[in-house]
């Protein structure tokens, strides 16, 4: 399990490396004049690549993290040696 | 009354019959089953939906629908940057923590994030301190929201009839128990607040955990449906976001990128980069260690209901976050800037541009998120009241039944006391929200996390870690807060920023040196010990 929490810190790092440096580059420091407007959608170009399209990709990346990386186990605690040796006893 | 007053009105009135149907209803779960367990925790048996909104619709609260709007309304498309860590949230808050905990905490028999620490620690005391530390930064928030929830609810309702004639002529008597009081918080705040507090507090009592949790299903949906059927209309009354997008150019340019306009403070513009990296840090870091979240992440059946909990959270917050920012940058096109208080611009939309009816609907839904919040807040507290202080104090004493009434009678008097409080609020209560946040946060989610995953971790390495957690976001606070004690700030509470980084940030690294480091040079856990809490 170990591993799979510094997968997900992994995960949130990545992602903020990504937004938060394409968004500096795209956004501050930027003359608004020459924002462009990405495939029509209207969304200032910063914010459609810098925060709409890893927003997606983080959406879709969701299923194959829980479904395929995340393991299944049993939650419920394996009863103690002692408990077991009692009910096979009773 | 006017026919779309009416229908507002009737919207209203029956998500509010909803509400209690939910309560009604889980009560009857409660009967036969262990009632701590059941009232707190809900039997740990939470299905997918009921998990997803529970924690999805308690994460959301007040500020998602009237203070986040407010900032997009007065700072533009940065707030997109601002809110971005969302797009990580569910699977940090969620992942991160939740399967060992949940697991941890079935196998330690704990109910409340104090028991985790106490019993994986062997320190009664480190879970007396968790308990404290939840009692004192939770109390404050709770006032916070229950302000909010009295305002929400006074924006809905004043203006009809009945409501200004009901809080003029009924609540006259309040102004005797708050002398003094702020005059922007007269009458109509105080009906709004009371009815709030009635609702929630009867609720949350009745039905413990599991109400909150069924409650917050049906809130989350409203809150869904509201803001996409806002958007929807936002964008139909503007004709379209390259027209808002074109008038907030005209406006001011620095609406259309990051850092945003200048705010008035020393820090200058709003979004400036270090500001926007501890954002990044605050949403879900510090999310992932609110004990209102951490105590949900207990609650689920099993690991396939936490991943599909996971994504279905995901999908909701597709629904919301962005939704908002693309509405209440329209909204700025349809409602000139200035015209209204900035906080008010969620109804004042709603009523621009939907019908009555739809009106309701729509502001259902901060109303929705607000109570959800608080209804989680009150059992959080009651629980640490009842299970950390009171049952650790006093032992086996208690019997059964006893602890069944105090937990009622705890649950009602944390909200009635909190309603008392909220008839005349301190003025900077935003503040102490996010003061309170990241400071549970800060003395919360490493303990937590080292002791979920490392064995090496101690008892001594769990305290080094809340205490400096918790002091170092104190002391960053102190200069700030005393400045406002003394009245040589009137204006909000900004903490000291080394090297521009918010508290949280300090705070969280802080506590991870001392955790680690004191767990180290300490005697380690007994290994029998160890094998049973890690068997892998």
């Amino acid at each position: 399990m170990q591993r799979e929490a510094f997968g997900v810190l992994a995960i949130w790092f990545v992602a903020g490396v990504w937004t938060l440096t394409v968004s500096f580059a795209l956004g501050y420091q930027r003359d608004p004049e020459s924002l462009a407007y990405p495939f029509g959608l209207k969304i200032p170009d910063w914010a459609f690549w810098g925060v709409f399209v890893p927003w997606a990709i983080c959406s879709l990346l969701t299923i194959p993290v829980c479904f395929r990386w995340i393991e299944d186990c049993p939650l419920e605690p394996e009863p103690s040696e002692g408990a077991a040796e009692g009910e096979k006893a009773a | 009354m006017t026919l779309d007053e009416a229908c507002l009105l009737a919207t209203f009135l029956a998500y509010l019959v909803g509400v209690f149907v939910l309560a009604a209803l889980s009560r009857r779960l409660l009967e036969g089953r262990d009632f701590l367990s059941e009232y707190f925790l809900g039997s740990r048996s939470l299905g997918m939906w009921a998990f997803a909104f529970t924690f999805a619709a308690t994460s959301a609260s007040g500020g998602t629908f009237m203070g986040f709007p407010a900032l997009i309304y007065r700072y533009g498309w940065c707030l997109a940057l601002w809110i971005a860590s969302y797009m990580v949230f569910p699977i940090v808050a969620i992942l991160l923590l939740g399967k060992r905990l949940n697991q941890m905490g079935r196998l330690l028999g704990a109910l409340t994030v104090p028991d985790v620490l106490r019993e994986r620690f062997q320190s009664p005391w480190l879970g007396f301190a968790g308990g404290v530390a939840i009692l004192v930064f939770l109390s404050f928030n709770l006032v916070a929201q229950f302000k909010a929830g009295g305002l929400v609810v006074r924006t809905v309702l004043e203006g009809l009839p009945f409501y200004d004639e009901l809080c003029m002529e009924g609540l006259g008597w309040v102004a005797s128990l708050v002398p003094g009081y702020d005059p922007r918080l007269g009458p109509p705040y105080w009906g709004g607040l009371i009815l709030f507090a009635f609702m929630v507090v009867t609720y949350t009592t009745y039905g413990g955990f599991r109400a909150a949790v069924w409650t917050d299903v049906m809130q989350g949906v409203i809150m869904g449906l509201g803001i996409l059927i806002l958007l929807t209309l936002s964008l139909a009354a503007v004709g379209g976001l390259s027209t808002a997008s074109q008038q907030l150019a005209a406006e001011d340019p620095a609406l259309l990128t990051p850092p945003g306009p200048p705010t008035g403070r020393p820090e200058g513009a709003f979004l400036a980069l270090p500001t926007a990296i501890s954002f990044w840090v605050m949403w879900p870091i510090s999310g992932a260690g609110q004990p209102g979240n951490l105590v949900r992440l207990m609650a689920f059946r099993d690991v396939p209901t936490m991943k599909c909990g996971v994504i279905t959270v995901m999908l909701y917050y597709n629904c919301i976050y962005l939704p908002l920012v693309v509405t209440f940058v329209c909204a700025r096109a349809i409602i000139p800037y200035g015209s209204i208080a900035e906080d008010q611009v969620m109804p004042v939309l709603a009523r621009t541009v939907a019908p009555g009816w739809l009106a309701g609907i729509i502001l259902a839904a901060p109303f929705a998120a607000v109570m959800s919040t608080v209804d989680s807040f009150l059992l959080v507290l009651a629980s640490a009241i009842v299970r950390d202080l009171l049952q650790q104090a006093l032992g086996q004493s208690l019997s059964p039944r006893m602890v069944m009434v105090l937990s009622y009678a705890i649950t009602a008097s944390v909200g009635t006391l909190a309603t008392l409080v909220a008839l005349d609020p301190p003025q900077f209560l935003q503040d102490i929200v996010v003061f309170t946040s990241a400071g549970l946060a800060s003395c919360f989610l490493v303990p937590v996390a080292l002791g979920l995953y490392w064995p090496r971790a101690t008892a001594a390495g769990a305290w080094g870690a809340m205490l400096l957690g918790a002091g170092v976001h104190l002391a960053l606070y102190l200069p700030a807060w005393f400045q406002k004690y003394v009245g040589a700030s009137t204006g909000s509470i900004v903490p000291i920023r080394p090297l521009g980084l918010d508290p949280v940030v300090w705070g969280l690294v802080s506590s991870l040196a001392a955790g680690v480091f004191l767990s180290l040079v300490t005697r380690p856990p007994a290994a029998s010990f160890v094998r049973r809490l890690f068997p892998d």
